[in-house]
């Protein structure tokens, strides 16, 4: 072999590993969206359950059509704020030759493939909290709007190299506490301010009733699930292009040794702290996600005895925001608004003091920041929450947000085709 | 207004990790702690169980 054909085939290598580590991160992903079916659906009563799953496996399925559509040209051509840069979005356009079969393109479809599975988990985080009484059609247009600009939008900004938050403010969140944790609970909260809680949720007299979930062990097995699927997700979050070593989205040296040693100390610490705090199974199960939550901006800086005494901290202040929230009267079924919103606060303020300093990896990049870090939270928790409340507001105005008290005591399933459970179980198409 | 980096250039750096270069005793100390109080509140827990239920 000549050294051109040498290297031609290592180059190609390279390309091959690049193009088989997306595609299985994104099949890994997909864990994430199963787990949160699996949650909601065991955090329903069993009138609700298969609503609670069709919801879920809808806003699946409408993410990525409309990812392709607009979503990936939204990254591409957003960087700068609100004003696309069409050139930069060329290549994002459905129509242009690297959204589709291209010999000469091996990493836009993987790429493509793995945003857009960060888009689902993102529509499924707000999905958990809406369940047992938000309409269909309002919820795939609010899951859209959530997964397919706001997130992007976010993540055009404070993801993407050349992204305003990044080169203006030094913003650094690796594992996307902010650009899809904030977003998503924010959006959410934003949507509950205007859905109300479910019917017997809260008494006249502001006190709150528990309501529990038909099967607690499919809620545990799904965040078992989704936890696994945060493999894919935080593997997701590195690059191998070929070079002498991975980076993270900006550029940055990092290892996949790192992310390990940090996503397992990260579950465990939430887990172990939420149950300090509850001793219930339901949040020391969401405890994991408050920890990988609460340290996914920096783990790719933080040593694994610094990741776990924050996830550990994340995973009490999870159910504390949520006992909050229930004495505000919002009703947010799953607690996705504090163990997405309110961790991913923590996240990415925190790294502004644990991370502080960290020299930028390039040298059109400020360093990392406490300022940076708090100013782009709020951008964030304002990304997420204004998109949320307003859509919210419209579909509410239009009569189209929430289902009738009636229709919540009898059941969401009536809407459904099909029946959850066999006939000795209580389902509204029993007539029980 | 707060610094925690050990590092000051990327160039050529290897262990990097927050406090890697110290202080990071006093986080491991921490870990120990974390997951040594909860073994006492699981105790107090359990302790509380078992009395109820005699």
């Amino acid at each position: 072999m000549t050294p051109e054909e040498i290297k031609a085939m290592v180059d190609m290598t390279t390309t091959i590993n690049l193009e088989v580590y997306y595609y299985w991160c994104t099949a890994i992903m997909i864990l994430i969206h199963a787990g949160f079916m699996m949650y909601e659906m065991g955090a329903s009563r069993v009138k609700h359950v298969l609503a609670a799953g069709t919801k879920n496996v809808l806003a699946f399925a409408y993410m990525i059509p409309t990812f392709w559509l607009f979503g990936w040209w939204i990254y591409l051509a957003m960087t700068n704020g609100f004003i696309p840069d069409f050139e930069a979005g060329a290549a994002g356009v459905p129509w242009g030759e690297n959204m589709g079969p291209n010999l000469q393109d091996n990493a836009s479809g993987v790429f493509w493939g793995a945003f857009t599975l960060f888009a689902c988990t993102t529509a499924s985080i707000m999905s958990g909290s809406v369940i047992e009484r938000i309409r269909m059609t309002a919820f795939i247009i609010l899951a859209v709007v959530l997964g397919s600009v706001a997130w992007i939008l976010s993540a055009a900004w404070g993801w993407h190299p050349a992204g305003w938050m990044v080169t203006q403010l030094g913003y650094h969140d690796f594992g996307a506490s902010g650009v899809v944790h904030i977003i998503s609970g924010f959006f959410a909260l934003g949507v509950l301010i205007h859905l109300g809680p479910r019917v017997g949720r809260f008494n006249a007299d502001g006190t709150a009733n528990v309501i529990r979930g038909h099967s607690l062990p499919m809620t545990m097995v799904g965040l078992m699930l989704i936890v696994v699927g945060f493999f894919g997700f935080l593997g997701g979050c590195l690059f191998y292009g070929g070079t002498a070593q991975w980076t993270n989205i900006y550029g940055g040296p990092t290892t996949l040794s790192t992310i390990c040693f940090n996503t397992l100390m990260g579950i465990a610490g939430g887990m172990i702290g939420a149950y300090t705090k509850t001793k219930d199974p339901f949040w020391m199960m969401s405890g994991a996600l408050c920890g990988i939550i609460s340290v996914a901006a920096g783990m790719d800086l933080y040593h694994p005895s610094v990741t776990f005494v924050l996830a550990f901290l994340g995973g009490v202040i999870g159910p504390i925001s949520h006992n909050f929230l229930v004495k505000l009267r919002i009703d947010d079924a799953v607690g996705a608004v504090s163990v997405h919103g309110t961790c991913g606060i923590l996240g990415v303020v925190a790294l502004g003091v644990l991370g502080g300093g960290y020299p930028p990896f390039s040298e059109d990049v400020p360093t990392i920041t406490f300022f940076g870090q708090f100013v782009g939270m709020l951008v964030m928790v304002a990304l997420g929450f204004i998109p949320g409340y307003v859509l919210a507001w419209i579909f509410k105005s239009l009569g189209m947000l929430r289902a009738s008290d009636e229709v919540q005591e009898t059941g969401m399933d009536v809407e459904i085709a099909a029946h959850a459970y066999p006939e000795d179980m209580k389902t509204p198409h029993a007539g029980v | 207004m707060f610094n925690s980096s050990p590092i000051t250039s990327w160039e050529g750096a290897g262990v990097f990790g927050t406090f890697a270069e110290g202080g990071v005793g006093l986080w491991v100390i921490l870990t120990i702690v974390c997951c040594i109080i909860p073994l006492f509140v699981s105790f107090s827990a359990e302790k509380r169980a078992e009395d109820e239920h005699k």
